[in-house]
């Protein structure tokens, strides 16, 4: 079975690296990127499987990533999940109509996002 | 007497119980006296209802042990449960207590602490208001290192024993509270062993989080030591303002 491959974008390296911990768990294939526009790059490079999208980020946000990678034949379809706080998500539709597939709240919880990453693979 | 025994013998009958014929139904000897043969089907009759009772009473026993065994599976499955989920929080906690190690002593310059601080408070506490004081043993004040979702001025210095901030720097004892009356939900003092070093304030916590768990205060207690000692590393000759920054 091939190794399914998760692009983590967000500026933190704390929410990088405690993204990283609790992915290995289910020995995914991990790249990471600091800012939108890194992530956008990296997604045309190594086409993921899934993209867990931070929203505020330096360079480029979250949700103009979203809409950059949407209009790109090799990344239109894959399932962006927004990493975003309680108040990001009130303007969670901005998110949906950018389109991000689903979102985690901040501080990450290990088991719901391991259940929505596993969900939205089909693990 | 005898004659009517002889008489009731040739008739089919024999001495009955009911010498008076009580009973409507004649005792005859077709209903007491069976052949041997007749025994014989009787017993196997009922050999073959003792061996289908045997039976039942084998699969009664055997599904009571089922479903005892499926209790007591139940059981232990419950209890493994149990232990799975004390065993993910653990598990939690101490990925929690590693990253945030990880980034606290990796950091080289005192910018580097500040911002690590900074995003261990607010994306694995969950806090969008916070700051870090430092003792300054000059004026025997707190000066604000770094914040982020406050206004700064308003706590650019703090007196030791000044309010819940000063309280802690002056007596080393953590505070915990609700966040009202502008107070911070967590007031945690910067120590290097006995000595106070200065303070981790945390203000409020995210709108979705409506308490501190206990990974959370595990996690304070941890940075108590390692963000002090982190800062301490790599403090700046010129004094505590050198890696003063502030996010609102």
């Amino acid at each position: 079975m091939t190794q399914r491959k998760i692009l983590l974008v967000d500026d933190s390296e704390t929410v990088l690296m405690m993204e990283q911990m609790i992915l290995k768990k289910d020995h995914y294939q991990l790249i990471t990127a600091k800012n939108g526009k890194e992530g956008v790059k990296k997604a045309l490079e190594s086409k993921p499987d899934l993209i867990l999208m931070d929203v505020i980020m330096p360079e480029m946000n979250g949700f103009e990533a979203v809409r950059c990678l949407r209009q790109q034949t090799e990344t239109q379809a894959v399932p962006i999940v927004m990493v975003t706080t309680k108040a990001e998500a009130e303007s969670m539709e901005t998110g949906y109509e950018s389109g991000c597939s689903d979102y985690v709240t901040k501080p990450i919880d290990s088991t719901e996002l391991l259940t929505k990453v596993r969900s939205i693979l089909g693990v | 007497m005898k004659k009517i025994a002889d008489e009731n013998k040739s008739a089919g009958q024999v001495n009955s119980p009911d010498p008076e014929g009580k009973f409507s139904m004649p005792y005859t000897i077709k209903n007491v006296v069976r052949s041997d043969a007749q025994l014989e089907e009787e017993i196997l009759r009922l050999r073959a209802q003792v061996a289908s009772l045997t039976q039942e009473l084998e699969r009664c026993r055997a599904e009571l042990t089922a479903a005892e065994f499926g209790t007591v599976m139940a059981n232990r499955q419950s209890a493994l449960d149990n232990s799975f989920t004390m065993v993910e929080a653990q598990n939690f906690t101490l990925m929690n207590l590693f990253v945030a190690a990880t980034r606290l002593h990796s950091s080289t310059e005192r910018s580097d602490v500040l911002t690590a601080i900074r995003e261990i408070l607010s994306d694995l506490i969950g806090s969008p208001a916070t700051a870090v004081f430092e003792i300054n043993p000059g004026s025997g004040a707190l000066c604000l290192l770094e914040s982020s979702g406050i206004t700064p001025a308003k706590l650019s210095r703090i007196p030791l024993g000044t309010g819940c901030i000063g309280k802690v720097a002056a007596t080393g004892e953590a505070y915990f509270g609700d966040g009202s009356d502008g107070e911070p939900v967590a007031c945690v003092p910067l120590k290097i062993g006995p000595r106070v070093t200065g303070v981790i304030a945390v203000f409020r916590l995210l709108e979705q989080k409506l308490n501190l768990h206990s990974n959370d205060h595990e996690l304070l207690d941890f940075m108590s030591t390692h963000a002090a000692l982190a800062l301490q590393r790599t403090s700046a000759p010129s004094g505590a303002s050198a890696g003063r920054g502030t996010r609102t």
